[in-house]
């Protein structure tokens, strides 16, 4: 999809086109606590976006790296709420196929969203042996030691899906067939 | 009012938060039952990912809530806390999402109404008839120990219209813990983020993060950091092994627990990575 297509449909994507706003002050950049580990920060991804760069914007880290800890929200002066924005962001990513190379986050999520609609509720251990399988090695050996005490000390062995699963599936592709006809 | 409990997919791996909660709920007299079959509210993942199932996730616990009476739910994790929180808002908020949730729910047969509040469990203690009984409870104040409230990003934010506190300077820990006799410390971290799941594909940069928050709580002469949230303390206290710190990660419920004299291998203490023998000591 050419570039302005894609920010068309950011823009159209829930507060999506609150990035329209941005007067980049940057307080955002300043308060984010994942900005060391960004390509950019939010306030030059936005400026890309606004100036029709929206594919290298789609092809940074930055919006995936995002930890939700919305500071930069809370503190914008024009109201917009950035972390909603990152998310719109992710989202176009997945549809669009425009991930940046090489982030692992792309496949927690995925690996996350796995075990939900497998077993209705997280179980650390499978989506860690999830992610594991999708994982480039390197992360997964450099992220050693939180995930080997992980399994060490507190993992559930056994993983109990919820009663209604059957019912809990259906109620989530028929969210899926509702988002898709939309 | 009647309460119902939301406990959430991290809780049960959580060092001692589900025994904790267990034990001080029996000498508060509070009955907390379980969301009948709740399901995975879908945390951040699914925001990102599936825009509608990212409502419906939250909306299924909330409408089985409401099918069964309750008025509130109560949840000791700060994801799950703004997730249901934030789903029910854009649910209020917005008619064309707020029909489709209800859609995909009646698969199930529920009727999704978006009525129960939600509320952290810290909160759920605070309100004045159960703090009375906190405070009645207390019988080991916990004098002379230094703690450090650690409130981390979600339980103050986002600020959706329903909030119990300020954004960056909430107080409702500090309050509940000064009931319990403890000194509270302050210092500049209490907010401050500890990467959340980016922990596991980002560790480095969340290291520096987790870094922040405990150099500021010893700075301050905190003999323990005391967490609200399962993934904040696990992300607060493994890390500390890496970065060659050894102050104690306790959960509020354990410090509860102890100052209503019960013993800490019944609050899952044993379970911590980082022993908590200092805090032990001193009360
Ligand atoms: S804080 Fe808000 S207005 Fe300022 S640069 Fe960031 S998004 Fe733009
Ligand atoms: S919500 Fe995301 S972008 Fe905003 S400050 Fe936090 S980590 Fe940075």
């Amino acid at each position: 999809m050419e570039a302005k297509g894609l920010l068309k449909e950011l823009l159209e994507l829930p507060g999506g086109d609150q990035i329209l706003k941005c007067i980049q002050c940057g307080t955002c950049t300043g308060s984010c606590p994942m900005s060391d580990v960004m390509d950019y920060g939010p306030r030059r991804l936005f400026a890309l976006i606004k100036d029709g760069s929206i594919k290298e914007a789609l092809r940074s880290n930055t919006y995936w790296v995002c930890a939700s800890c919305y500071f930069c929200t809370v503190r914008c002066p024009r109201g917009i709420k950035i972390t909603d924005v990152m998310y719109a962001l992710k989202e176009l990513s997945v549809k669009q196929g425009f991930y940046p190379a090489g982030e692992p986050t792309v496949k927690m999520y995925q690996a996350f969203r796995e075990t939900v609609e497998e077993y209705g509720r997280l179980s650390e251990a499978k989506m860690m042996q999830k992610f594991g399988m999708k994982a480039p090695l390197d992360v997964i050996k450099k992220a050693p030691l939180g995930i080997k005490l992980f399994f060490k000390k507190r993992i559930e062995t056994k993983v109990e899906p919820i009663k209604n699963l059957d019912a809990f599936k259906r109620v989530i592709q028929k969210a899926r067939q509702l988002e898709r006809a939309s | 009012m009647k309460a119902v409990f939301y406990p959430g997919c991290t809780l049960s791996t959580a060092a001692g938060y589900k025994e904790s909660i267990e034990q001080v709920n029996r000498v508060l007299q509070v009955e907390l039952p379980e969301v009948d079959d709740w399901s995975c509210c879908g945390a951040t993942a699914y925001f990102s990912l599936d825009e509608l199932v990212a409502l419906v996730l939250p909306a299924r616990n909330i409408a089985i809530a409401e099918r069964d009476g309750y008025d509130w739910i109560v949840t000791p994790c700060n994801a799950c806390y703004a997730t249901l929180r934030k789903a029910k808002a854009i649910l209020a908020d917005n008619e064309d999402l707020r029909q489709k949730a209800k859609q995909a729910l009646e698969e199930e047969g529920l009727s999704y109404r978006g009525k129960p509040f939600i509320r952290h469990l810290l909160d759920f203690y605070l309100l004045p008839e159960v703090f009375e009984k906190v405070k009645e409870n207390v019988v080991k104040p916990l004098t002379g120990l230094r703690v450090a409230p650690y409130y981390g990003c979600q339980y103050s934010r986002p600020q959706v219209g329903d909030e119990t506190d300020d954004a960056e300077n909430p107080v409702n820990l500090d309050r509940l813990l000064e009931a319990l006799g403890a000194e509270v410390v302050d210092y500049s971290a209490k907010t401050a983020c500890c990467g959340a799941a980016q922990m596991v594909a980002h560790e480095d940069g969340c290291l520096r993060l987790v870094n922040r928050i405990v150099k500021a709580a010893q700075q301050k002469g905190a003999d323990a950091i005391v967490a609200i949230c399962p993934l904040c303390q696990f992300n607060v206290e493994t890390a500390q092994k890496k970065l060659g710190y050894n102050i104690p990660v306790v959960f509020f419920t354990q410090l509860m627990g102890l100052a209503f004299g019960i013993p800490h291998v019944n609050l899952g203490m044993k379970k911590l990575l980082i022993p908590a023998d200092t805090v032990l000591a001193k009360i």
